[in-house]
């Protein structure tokens, strides 16, 4: 969410050059966003502005390259998001996402970074190893969109 | 050095197109990187390009159709992050739909 709306530690995650993210992200950005706009918060543009970015970072446009790897959820994933939830006591899409990125870091060793803000997920991803993003110095509110980052060797 | 034929979609010969001449390279070319990164993905180019050849082989990447829109201008971008910024964090409201 953070590349959509000034949060704390907006700057860290906007940096990130390469995002993997899972494909539940195509619903819950744009939920999140119209969700903030029926609250009264966020105008019809404005919404529709975000929602659009949002899309073309995901997909891309026959002129613009995605800016993200959508990861999909295949039956392995969900058999470890299943160990996930009994191992870290995850919420089931919590433990989707984790799974998410064991299994890009399982294929590629450089998505080393897990980004989220919630503190149960940020605790499991931790426990498994992924450095988090964003850093201790941003207060963790209740949770975020997760997202894996490609570090630079 | 050898030839191929393929026969596909006009709309992918549209997009490839488009694709090889984003990174500056002709299509002949791009299809080659293309084609060596689906057995060495290693060969794929540069880090985006071999992150996501080695997660497509693992059967990881979904495939996305493209969007038909522009991308919305930097300051109405700008105003819009600002704005959801403010009050009720966008990532909060992210959390709450898992539950």
């Amino acid at each position: 969410m953070k590349l959509y709306a000034d949060e704390p530690g907006h700057e860290e995650v906007r940096a990130v050059e390469t995002l993997v993210v899972s494909c539940l992200a195509r619903v819950e950005v744009p939920s999140a966003l119209w969700r903030k706009c029926r609250s009264g918060e966020l105008s019809d543009t404005d919404a529709a502005v975000l929602c659009t970015a949002f899309e073309i970072d995901y997909a891309g446009t026959s002129d613009i390259a995605p800016r993200f790897l959508v990861l999909g959820v295949p039956p392995s994933l969900l058999e470890d998001a299943a160990r996930q939830v009994a191992v870290h006591g995850l919420r089931a899409y919590d433990a989707l996402r984790l799974a998410s990125a064991r299994a890009a870091r399982e294929t590629d060793s450089s998505c080393d970074t897990f980004a989220c803000t919630d503190v149960t997920l940020r605790a499991a991803a931790a426990a498994v190893g992924f450095a988090l993003l964003p850093g201790a110095s941003v207060p963790a509110a209740r949770p975020q969109r997760c997202a894996r980052r490609r570090r630079r060797a | 050095m050898g030839q191929l034929t393929l026969r596909i979609p006009d709309a992918l010969g549209k997009r490839l197109k488009v694709a090889a001449g984003a990174t500056g390279k002709s299509v002949n070319r791009w299809a080659t990187d293309v084609l060596h990164a689906a057995v060495d993905p290693d060969l794929a180019g540069d880090e985006p390009a071999v992150l996501r050849e080695r997660l497509a082989r693992a059967g990881l990447l979904v495939a996305v159709e493209l969007v038909r829109k522009s991308r919305p201008k930097t300051a109405a971008l700008a105003r819009a992050r600002a704005v959801a910024g403010r009050g009720r964090r966008p990532s909060e409201l992210v959390a709450e739909g898992r539950r």
